[in-house]
């Protein structure tokens, strides 16, 4: 009878967790499916294009780095597939968008599995922005100095 | 925005919204129900008492490594159900979440990253060690 409890309370405490995410997941993958629907992506690509440069990132990263960031790079894999394979990268270049997306990724789904658990949402975003721009920053600093040296 | 292309979009967004929800179902419920038997039987202990001296660098209890490595080879949504169970101090969570967010699903994303002709070695190294550097650094600034 106690171990009929105990497992109970483990399926009650998985499918609380499920539901905390359910309330997250239909309003998000709606918006997903409108945004690609209505070209909203594009749309945020050319925005993003412009902190590429700052980055070191070439303006092609623009639409993965859009597909990856809102999406997340298991959804948004064939976007990221075809810009990646139809564009002319660098190595170093394809070496930085991936290190940028490894850790930073769905902003929208990953953030909110988190904050359903009652954590702060602009602080969740900051603990993987802040790093990921600071390497970012710091081997593409690396890199031009090493490539000024040879 | 037309009606006849939003309605559509729409109904495909919770068809996939319920796919995902079963997929993740069947991985959440399965991880806490591990976790619940690894505790009756003791194993969550010993795990605990192995993990302790390095998981308190970040602030968390030894049981806290069970929800760190399902995060990292299994998923996201493992290491969340592995965390349920967990009593964590507000503090505690926010580090774990972080060091989760960070680095987690390795050898799936990784899978990916190598075929986008990306390193995925270096991206997973790079991964696992700003998960270790923020968490620390969180410790000592929260």
């Amino acid at each position: 009878m106690f171990a009929v409890e105990v497992l109970k309370t483990g399926f009650v405490a998985g499918l609380r967790s499920v539901l905390s995410i359910a309330l997250v997941l239909f309003p998000l993958l709606i918006a997903l499916e409108l945004a690609t629907e209505f070209g909203w992506l594009e749309k945020a690509a050319e925005q993003m294009a412009r902190f590429c440069q700052p980055l070191g990132l070439p303006s092609q990263a623009a639409l993965p780095l859009v597909a990856g960031l809102l999406i997340g790079f298991t959804y948004s894999a064939g976007v990221i597939l075809a810009s990646v394979k139809e564009g002319d990268w660098s190595e170093w270049e394809l070496t930085q968008l991936w290190i940028f997306l490894g850790l930073t990724h769905a902003l929208i789904e990953d953030t909110a599995i988190f904050a359903a658990m009652g954590l702060p949402v602009l602080a969740l975003l900051a603990v993987r922005l802040v790093p990921t721009i600071i390497i970012i920053l710091g081997l593409n600093h690396l890199f031009v100095w090493r490539k000024d040296r040879q | 925005m037309p009606t006849n292309r939003l309605l559509p979009a729409m109904t495909r967004g919770v068809q996939n919204a319920v796919k995902v929800l079963w997929m993740l179902t069947k991985i959440i419920i399965p991880t806490t129900i591990i976790v619940t038997l690894m505790d009756l039987f003791g194993i969550l202990d010993h795990l605990a008492l192995f993990f302790s001296p390095f998981m308190s660098w970040f602030a968390l209890p030894g049981e806290a490594a069970v929800p760190l490595v399902a995060g990292n080879i299994s998923g996201l949504y493992a290491g969340v159900g592995a965390m349920a169970l967990l009593p964590l101090a507000r503090k505690q969570k926010f580090i774990l979440a972080t060091m989760l967010l960070l680095s987690h699903s390795l050898p799936q994303e990784g899978a990916i990253v190598a075929q986008a002709e990306g390193k995925a070695v270096t991206v997973t190294i790079i991964r696992l060690a700003m998960a270790a550097i923020t968490g620390l650094l969180l410790n000592l600034i929260l």
